[in-house]
């Protein structure tokens, strides 16, 4: 089941397009749209989701739309009640938009469901509204750094349809001395390490998408610092989406975590990821 | 499932999408919007990031190096009681902050580029507010706010157009096409949206008309922000240079202070006092350590820029010069870089088979032409697009009177990147027209009938298909060609829509037009053929006319496989490693490409380990001339964004100047190998006497300072004049070095040490000991540093190690060949460097200020016959190991 945690505002309905697209990926092509509100729903969320049906009914996704008061527990606590019948869903949600000198995730509903939800989630920001869930060129980013897992697996299924282009960056992180003294062959040897990585992920995700509709493509990089590689290369690939490993996210990241620095820069739209836990 | 994105939506659905209205947002609902989107402005540095730059250009080993060279020196000077080293302490001080500061502005030049691209945008809009028109600060636009644009008005953020009445936009900042495109609110059915023709970029300018439209991206996310960012993110890589500088420091680092721990714990082993051992191994370090290597390699790097500016190439970063010089590919645009950048028509013809038209049918279809012209000024001095202007000039070639013609057009369509055609309404040949002049794939579908001599003939599928072969067979002859099609219209149809306008036409022929190619080049890419520089061809050229270009400048032979030339639909569907099967099998011309395209070519070889230079002139260059190992950008053409993003700026966009750069790269690069073994072979007649003096019961045959005064002093000269040789014609007949070649390899220091070095000291020593014995010494008695016959064995050394040293200076000059062949006078630096050699070695035997400082003695004149005798010993016997073993050396 793909659950939509909608939360009324104008971010919230740029999410939905992606929310929607998602549904067209679903074996039963529905998305089910939670809102969870504190005090008395706004007066135009009525409006608002009926566009986001309107929405629906034109890719052929039904919409079902549960709607309730928080009572004494918090957001996150509503719309997990909801997920509790349902641990095999995927839980949408979308981080905040705040100027660059704010965080985007400690302290919100996201960062909550992020770390406590049964399911699988996935965290939108989206940047580039113009897109309409439609990202087309998406950059994967992972580190050297932590095991290899098979958490974007949901998301690129997800995606699937809309894919033209899926690009993984596997990122070989050193510290910046070492940077600094490494070698020609040195880099060489790690970026050929980095790559072997990329090219398994690579494989699965080619065998998770089946059709080979989507190009896709990888390349590897030995960095001091991974936040700028991955913004380099989305640039350059003008990539739409930046789908981002949350699995080890801290409940409240600081400023500096990487996760954050790439919500903060990134011209792109960017998706955090999370498997079922 | 068909796509949907912004520019396919109706009006309405867009106002739907950013929840705003004809009537604007609400000034509150504005004001949430930029309290959560942030001001609509390119993101600053960090708050004291340069700070973090400055500080990193402290700690890098080549500061590090310096700085413990200038310790050296105040040690020194506080245990050589007598002499002042400080003043050098105090020099190389200098010049570690100078380096510091010279990397810390090219460091910064990313944050320049970042302001140029700021000042493309604009302070201010005007706005709809609550139903009211205001003038607000461009930072403050956020999505959903509608803009009101007009004439002259430059965008500052993303917008879908909601309304416009004659709207005609550049957007070349963002496109790199300087065409101006015409914009609608219809939405668009498919198409990609950097293309739309309903959105404008920011950074575009409105060129006429006005228009409403409708915010949806601000700031960083905007297409032009993402140019910004990418112009700062991308990471230049260290140049072969500043990597072989690295090693090279940490190798020579490393062997000084191994040298001097191994025998610091000699010493303590063998029972001398503490004190006496950190002297000497302080001593050990200052011989291994070549003080004046990396300022002279500094000097040697500015004077190189210097000469560069001179030949039209403005070096804006010191390593650049020498970045140049190890480049393995040049990635080169056509237009002005290979070509003039001077549009002429070479031919006017038929239809079917290429053949020019007579005067009259010429007359005609240039009249025709005109229509769709849009150009200003006097008849003298014509203005407009250069096509445009190519046109009506050949039009008053042929007796027609352009500007009267272009006077009578009573409608004008301009150029439209998407319809890749501009047309115009205007009376031709007594009729009221309709003229379309355009590429041929862009009119051919609205063909009906064509012109064959003086009669009109049916065009079906067999004669378009005759008609494609003619066009084919013009570009392929380097040609740019321009359909020109007409229709006539009664008095109703003037009004019509493009769409009906543009049907049935009459095919009057072609304008073939010619940018010629620019006369250095052929001689400029066959050096580079023979220097084994591949050049690399991108181009938005159609893929006959650059594979023309490029067989006429000699960068393919005419039978060039077809896997040569790549299009850009296909280099944008290849992944990375295909695209580097491709350019391994050969492929050098890219036709039909964007800016952004050159980034992935560049990436790719970046991948196959090539040293690479980029050339670019627009603001969507920035992101690849940055990223490329040289970004050259052109200082004729070029916007200030590329400039301030490249390293090199050809001042005269000739490709040629890029290969002059190259050659004095190389010669820069061959100029510090020659320096380096230079200083380097004076290292080891100053270590031997410290290794004697800890393993035996000998005297020290140089002091720290006499050794400091070789490194700092007579040492540095000479090398400066080493590295401003001239090319020696050799330069452009190598392989390039890439990243392979070491700036200290083995063949290098085992020349250095073990055949210059061991010859300097063995000679310095012999003559060392010989006086010493000369003079009653016996082995083992030790002698005081204030005695005269141990102060007069350490003048002969230190005079003889100065005058091998002025024969290893002739020999650096060449590899194999004597080095005096190439004329002494010529190199008046090295000339110098002589004299002031001579004139340190009288001053050191007869001047008593240096004499005091430098603890020396006068020396009589069979004694200095014998130290002069070395320089020439030394000079044979090099020659012939150099030829003995040119293989190993």
């Amino acid at each position: 089941m793909l659950v939509f945690a909608y939360d009324g505002s104008l971010n919230g309905d740029w999410i939905a397009h992606y929310a929607a697209r998602f549904a067209l990926a679903t074996a039963r092509r529905e998305l089910h749209l939670a809102h969870v509100h504190e005090r008395a729903p706004a007066p135009e969320l009525a409006g608002r989701i009926a566009r986001i049906a309107e929405e629906c009914q034109r890719l052929g996704v039904t919409l079902v739309t549960s709607i309730r008061d928080s009572g004494d527990g918090s957001v996150a606590d509503g719309v997990l009640s909801l997920l509790a019948a349902t641990p095999d869903s995927v839980l949408i949600t979308g981080t905040r938009a705040r100027p660059r000198n704010l965080s985007y995730l400690a302290g919100t509903v996201a960062a909550e469901l992020l770390a406590r939800a049964p399911c699988a989630v996935l965290a939108l920001h989206v940047a580039h509204p113009a897109m309409l869930g439609q990202p087309g060129r998406v950059l994967l980013p992972f580190s050297m750094a932590r095991p290899p897992s098979r958490a974007a697996l949901p998301l690129v299924q997800l995606l699937a349809p809309e894919l033209k282009e899926l690009h993984v960056l596997v990122v070989q992180e050193v510290s910046r001395l070492r940077f600094r003294l490494l070698g020609t062959r040195g880099a060489r040897r790690l970026i050929d390490g980095a790559l072997a990585r990329a090219n398994a992920i690579e494989a699965q995700l080619r065998e998770a998408l089946l059709a080979g509709r989507c190009r896709l493509d990888v390349s590897a990089v030995v960095s001091d610092d991974a936040v700028k590689e991955i913004l380099a290369l989305a640039g350059r690939l003008r990539s739409r989406l930046l789908g981002l490993d949350a699995s080890a996210l801290p409940l409240s990241p600081g400023y500096g975590h990487p996760i954050e620095q790439l919500l903060r820069d990134s011209g792109s739209d960017v998706v955090l990821y999370r498997a079922a836990l | 499932m068909s796509q949907r994105q912004i520019h396919n939506l109706e009006v309405d659905d867009c106002f739907g999408l950013l929840r705003s209205s004809p009537a604007g947002l609400a000034e509150t609902e504005a004001a949430r919007r930029l309290a959560e989107f942030g001001a609509n402005a390119l993101a600053d540095a960090p708050r004291l990031h340069w700070l973090r730059t400055l500080f990193k250009q402290f700690t890098n080993l080549f500061s590090l190096l310096l700085n413990l060279a200038a310790l050296l020196c105040f040690i020194a000077a506080h245990l050589d009681g007598g002499a002042d080293m400080r003043p050098l302490g105090v020099a190389l001080l200098v010049v570690a902050l100078l380096n510091a500061l010279f990397t810390f502005a090219q460091e910064m030049r990313a944050e320049r580029a970042m302001a140029a691209l700021r000042e493309l945008l604009p302070a201010s809009a005007t706005v709809l507010r609550d139903g009211v028109e205001r003038s607000v600060l461009a930072a403050s636009l956020v999505p959903g706010d509608v803009l009101r644009v007009s004439e002259g008005e430059r965008m500052s953020c993303d917008a879908r157009i909601v309304a416009a009445s004659d709207l005609l936009v550049n957007n070349a900042p963002l496109s790199g096409e300087s065409r101006h495109v015409h914009l609608r609110a219809e939405a668009v059915i498919d198409g990609r949206l950097s293309d739309a023709g309903n959105l404008l970029f920011a950074g575009a300018s409105v060129v006429r008309g006005s228009g409403l439209a409708l915010v949806y991206a601000t700031g960083p996310r905007t297409e032009f922000g993402k140019i910004a960012l990418l112009s700062t993110h991308v990471r230049r890589p260290p140049t072969p240079l500043e990597q072989e500088v690295a090693r090279t420091v940490r190798v020579l680092t490393a062997i000084a202070l191994t040298m001097g721990v191994l025998f610091f714990a000699y010493g303590l082993a063998m029972g001398r006092p503490l004190w006496l051992n950190v002297v000497f191994m302080l001593g050990i370090i200052v011989a291994n350590v070549p003080e004046g290597l990396l300022p002279t390699l500094t000097l040697a790097l500015a004077m190189g820029s210097v000469r560069l500016a001179r030949k039209n190439v403005l070096c804006r970063s010191l390593n650049a010069v020498e970045a140049l010089g190890a480049v393995e590919v040049i990635c080169t645009d056509k237009t002005g870089t290979l070509t003039e950048n001077r549009l002429a028509i070479a031919q006017v013809v038929a239809p079917l088979g290429a053949t020019p038209l007579a005067a009259a049918h010429r007359l005609a279809l240039l009249e025709a032409a005109m229509l769709a012209c849009e150009i200003h000024g006097a008849q003298a001095q014509l203005s407009g697009d250069p096509l445009d202007v190519a046109i009506a000039r050949m039009l008053q070639a042929e007796g027609g009177d352009a500007l009267a013609v272009n006077a009578t057009v009573t409608r004008h369509i301009a150029f439209d990147v998407q319809r890749r055609r501009a047309a115009g309404i205007g009376p031709w040949q007594g009729r009221v027209s309709f003229a379309s002049k355009g590429a041929w794939e862009a009119v051919r579908d609205e063909v009906t009938t064509f012109m064959d001599g003086d009669a009109q003939r049916a065009a079906d599928s067999a004669v378009l298909l005759r008609i494609d072969a003619t066009v084919r067979q013009l570009a392929a002859a380097g040609a740019r060609v321009i359909a020109v099609a007409v229709r006539t219209l009664d008095a109703t149809a003037q009004h019509g829509s493009l769409t009906e306008l543009e049907s049935g036409l009459l095919l009057l022929g072609f304008l073939a037009c010619d940018d010629p190619l620019r006369p250095e080049v052929p001689d400029a890419l066959a050096r580079c053929r023979a220097a084994g520089i591949a050049v690399v061809l991108i181009t938005g050229d159609h893929p006959d006319t650059a594979h023309a270009i490029a067989v006429r400048a000699g960068l393919i032979e005419p039978d060039a496989a077809a896997q040569t030339v790549m299009r850009g639909e296909q280099l944008e569907a290849l992944r990375e490693r295909d695209l580097v099967a491709h350019l391994q099998a050969g492929t050098r011309i890219f036709a039909r490409t964007t800016p952004e395209q050159k980034l992935k070519i560049v990436a790719a070889l970046k991948h196959m380990g090539k040293v690479v230079a980029m050339t670019g002139d627009g603001v969507n260059d920035a992101p690849a001339l940055r990223a490329a190992d040289v970004g050259v950008a052109m200082g004729l053409s070029g916007t200030e964004v590329a400039r301030e993003a490249a390293q090199v700026v050809l001042l005269d966009d000739n490709f040629a100047s890029i290969v002059t750069g190259v050659e004095e790269g190389r010669t820069v690069f061959a100029n510090v190998q020659k320096f380096t073994r230079y200083v380097l072979a004076s290292n080891v007649p100053e270590l031997v006497p410290f290794l004697l003096y800890v393993a035996l019961p000998v005297p020290l045959a140089l002091s720290v300072l006499q050794i400091l005064a070789i490194d700092l002093g007579t040492d540095m000269l000479p090398a400066i004049g080493l590295g401003q040789e001239q090319p020696d014609g050799e330069a452009m007949r190598r392989k390039p070095r890439g990243r392979r070649e070491r700036l200290l390899s083995l063949r290098l220091m085992l020349h250095s040490y073990l055949v210059l070095g061991l010859m300097q000291a063995l000679w310095a020593m012999a003559l060392f000991f010989a006086y010493l014995k000369r003079g009653g010494w016996v082995y083992g008695a030790p002698l005081a540093a204030d005695h005269m016959l141990y102060r007069g064995a350490t003048t002969l050394t230190l005079v003889s190690i100065v005058f091998m040293q002025v024969a290893n200076l002739v020999g650096r000059r060449h590899a194999t060949r004597g080095g005096l062949d190439a004329g002494l006078l010529a190199n008046r630096l090295c000339m110098a460097g002589i004299a002031l050699e001579l004139v340190f070695v009288w001053a050191v035997v007869a001047w008593p200020p240096l004499m005091n400082a430098l603890g020396t003695a006068p020396l009589d004149g069979p004694w200095l016959l014998a130290a002069v005798t070395g320089a020439p010993l030394f000079f044979f016997a090099d020659l012939l190991i150099r030829r003995r073993w040119a293989a190993v050396l």
